[in-house]
């Protein structure tokens, strides 16, 4: 037989358990709008007799249970649900950054426009016709000249913001592993305080949110990989190799190789980081593939450029047949034309350092046009505005390499783009997914809040009949 | 599936999100009027577009260069006509020098005009157009002919200036003294230049030779027909350079019309599209508003 005061016991459980539930559910409401919170619940179980009477044993009658007890407060979440998200997650970053530094790098070469690269190309090609068609005029030459130059000067600047491009994703390198390192430290740290209360029955939930966070924040950065939960087994890795285990963290840094380039490596032995995704996976595909390409293609137009233009202007004596050189506007003392120079710096062969030859630079007389020598003769001028129809590489012109890196540069821009736009919509999915479990819900919300405050009414019920039923039995006694 | 608030907050921002970008996207077109603003708007779009580009400044150019040249046609197709006008009058002063008896005094004055006459022909085959001396061939920062006491030198060469009027086609802009004027005897053995021809005939008149000026009359015809057949010739120039001026004005217009294509939009379908994204913009945040005011909170006081 229960003791008197057993129902009591059991109503008071009651009360202390939807009160417990009602403080959850206030602590839910108020994190209804935080994105890393995972709703919580209480579990309630019966609780034990814990010690059964002699009698029920005895008499082989089950004993029933003692009230109502809270096995528990649990954070509802799915595992496989984050784990997706967190791929998405990092695809998404890796994508979208890539397609930040693509438009950066279209705006800043700015075609198709009239004002590009190939609006001064154009203007160059038809200088020379000028000249071709007025070789006698000193302004038609002065203006080649200064076409030239405006044509050297855009090849030197699209060159130097390439190369701050560059730049700037090394910053962003020893930046973005700065983050990796702070948040695998901080991972490190929670894991630690984690297995340090979870021991006991502190609640850990809020630090197990926290670590979640941090986790999605690393996979932007890099294709993390997470396995375990536990105290030494919860173990974050990178390209197969272990930045956090347990409390144990392993840092990267980033080294000056030569050339200028920060590399990305292991702190402990200098071993590179494989990446395949996440932001720092974008910086080394933009930094070192997609930029050198290019530049490269830049480089190849100011060479082909030089080559060919100073190949007709100087002469080439070992083509087959030999070209001789154009003649200038000056004559020798024995009357003889003057043969033209370089018109290109010959030494200066890549787009940052394009530029005409010093001796040219402010003589238009010195413009090689002339075939035979007469300043009427436009000849070689116009061999030289040829060059524009000329196939110098691989079957194509110079405005036509120029333009395949353009074609080059809007491709990967449009396909990067697209990722980041695809990316983006499965990263929106499962973060729904994730929210529509472990968000909270205020009408769920509400709803138990009737639930819990009708259960906590009915407990109090009880309770009060109970205290009726023993007023009965003390009025026995008097 | 549960709904929490969250994800009906993130589906509403993905609603709006969607349709605020899109609506600028929109506005960005029809304020911009271009299709194309950077080279991943469209890639082979971009690619023709750059190369419609390069033609349409080559036409601009070809269109200057006969800008440039045609004039000089012009002044050349001139000198020449008068060229020839003037061997008109020395051929009439040979036949009549042929066949009449010479008095003293019509000797001296078809003397004296074929004096003035050769004057005349070193005025216009030292014509200047712009500074150019149009005969000079390739030198042309100096005279054609040098007149050293009556006797005339040719002091050009024999260059043929060019325009470039279409790509791969160059119409010449000049015709060398040197072969219209015969300083390279083309016209065959015996023949001589022009200067010559007439002083020669002049002086056959001074010593009243009339054999000799009827047999020099078949020269004067050879330098005649010469300047004739040149005249055809810079007129069959000047006609290509205007049938040239006028094909690139087509292509200009082709030219344009095919960038227009690649490039701009169409401005009342921007319209109506920056219209329609207006709407569901503002459905949108209607809708997204009135979602977010359902809650039970908002009931069970």
């Amino acid at each position: 037989m229960a003791g008197t005061f057993f129902g009591i016991n059991i109503a008071q459980s009651g009360l202390n358990a939807q009160r417990q539930a009602m403080d959850i559910l206030g602590y839910n409401v108020a994190h209804a709008n935080d994105p890393t919170y995972k709703r919580q619940r209480v579990n309630m179980s019966e609780r034990a007799v814990l010690a059964q009477s002699q009698e029920a044993s005895s008499t082989g009658t089950s004993a029933f249970g003692a009230g109502v007890g809270t096995g528990g407060i649990e954070r509802i979440r799915d595992a496989l649900i984050e784990n997706r998200l967190r791929y998405a997650m990092q695809k998404s970053s890796q994508w979208d950054f890539m397609s930040g530094k693509m438009l950066g790098l279209e705006a800043l070469i700015g075609e198709p426009s009239d004002t590009g690269l190939q609006a001064d190309l154009d203007n160059f090609w038809n200088s020379w016709q000028r000249v071709a068609t007025s070789p006698e005029s000193i302004p038609v030459r002065s203006a080649l000249l200064e076409d030239a130059k405006a044509l050297c000067a855009r090849m030197q600047y699209l060159n130097s913001q390439m190369r701050s491009t560059v730049d700037d994703l090394n910053l962003s390198a020893i930046d973005k592993v700065g983050q990796v390192n702070a948040i695998g430290q901080e991972i490190a740290r929670l894991n630690n305080e984690i297995s340090a209360l979870d021991s006991g029955q502190v609640p850990v939930n809020d630090l197990l949110n926290r670590r979640d966070a941090l986790v999605l924040e690393l996979a932007k950065l890099a294709d993390i990989q997470q396995h375990g939960e536990g105290k030494d087994s919860f173990i974050i890795s990178i390209g197969g190799r272990v930045l956090v285990q347990g409390s144990k963290f392993n840092a990267l840094k980033t080294t000056l190789a030569p050339g200028g380039n920060r590399e990305i490596e292991w702190a402990s032995d200098g071993a590179r980081v494989s990446l395949s995704g996440g932001q720092l996976s974008a910086i080394r595909e933009l930094r070192d593939v997609s930029l050198p390409k290019y530049m490269a293609a830049l480089d190849s137009v100011a060479r082909h450029l030089v080559t060919e233009v100073n190949r007709i202007h100087a002469g080439d004596p070992t083509a087959t047949p030999p070209i001789p050189a154009g003649n200038t506007m000056l004559k020798d003392a024995l009357g003889n034309p003057i043969p033209g120079g370089n018109f290109f710096d010959p030494t200066k062969l890549t787009a940052g350092s394009i530029c005409l030859s010093a001796t040219i630079v402010d003589r238009p007389e010195l413009i090689a046009a002339s075939a035979t020598g007469g300043v009427g003769d436009g000849d070689v001028a116009t061999a030289i505005s040829n060059v524009q129809n000329t196939v110098v590489s691989g079957g194509l012109t110079i405005n036509q390499l120029y333009r395949e890196m353009i074609g080059d540069i809007g491709a990967s821009s449009a396909m990067s783009q697209r990722q980041a736009a695809a990316h983006k919509l499965v990263v929106d999915q499962f973060t729904m997914q994730q929210q529509a479990v472990s968000g909270v819900s205020l009408d769920e919300e509400m709803t138990n809040m009737i639930k819990f405050q009708q259960a906590y009414n009915a407990s109090a019920r009880v309770l009060t009949a109970m205290d009726e039923l023993l007023d009965v039995l003390v009025g026995i006694g008097r | 599936m549960r709904t929490s608030l969250s994800q009906q907050i993130q589906t509403a921002l993905m609603f709006v999100d969607v349709s605020s970008r899109k609506l600028s996207e929109a506005q960005q077109r029809a304020v911009s009027g271009k299709k194309i603003t950077k080279a991943s708007d469209d890639v082979p779009g971009t690619n023709s577009s750059l190369g419609i580009r390069t033609s349409l400044s080559s036409v601009e150019q070809y269109s200057n260069n006969i800008q440039v040249g045609r004039p000089f046609l012009d002044v050349t197709m001139k000198s020449i006509s008068q060229m020839a006008n003037v061997m008109q009058r020395v051929r009439t002063i040979a036949v009549a020098a042929s066949t009449e008896d010479f008095s003293g005094q019509t000797t001296d004055t078809y003397v004296q005009e074929l004096n003035s006459i050769l004057d005349g022909m070193e005025d216009i085959a030292n014509t200047k157009h712009t500074d150019i001396y149009v005969f000079s061939g390739g030198r042309t920062e100096q005279p054609a002919i040098l007149n050293t006491a009556g006797t005339y030198t040719f002091d050009g060469d024999a260059t043929q200036r060019k325009a470039k009027v279409l790509s791969w086609v160059w119409v010449p802009t000049n015709v060398s003294g040197s072969s219209l004027l015969n300083f390279d005897g083309h016209l065959g053995a015996g023949s001589t230049d022009i200067f010559s021809a007439v002083r020669s005939l002049r002086d056959m008149i001074q010593a009243r030779d009339r054999t000799a000026v009827s047999n020099h009359i078949e020269q004067i015809d050879k330098h005649y027909d010469n300047l004739l057949s040149h005249q055809a010739q810079v007129g069959a120039w000047a006609a290509r350079m205007d049938s040239a001026k006028s094909s690139l004005s087509d292509s200009k217009v082709r030219l344009q019309q095919m960038l227009s294509d690649i490039e701009d939009i169409d401005l009342p379908t921007a319209i109506v599209d920056l219209k329609a994204q207006e709407n569901v913009y503002q459905a949108a945040l209607g809708i997204t508003n009135r979602m977010l005011e359902l809650s039970l909170a908002n009931i069970n006081r």
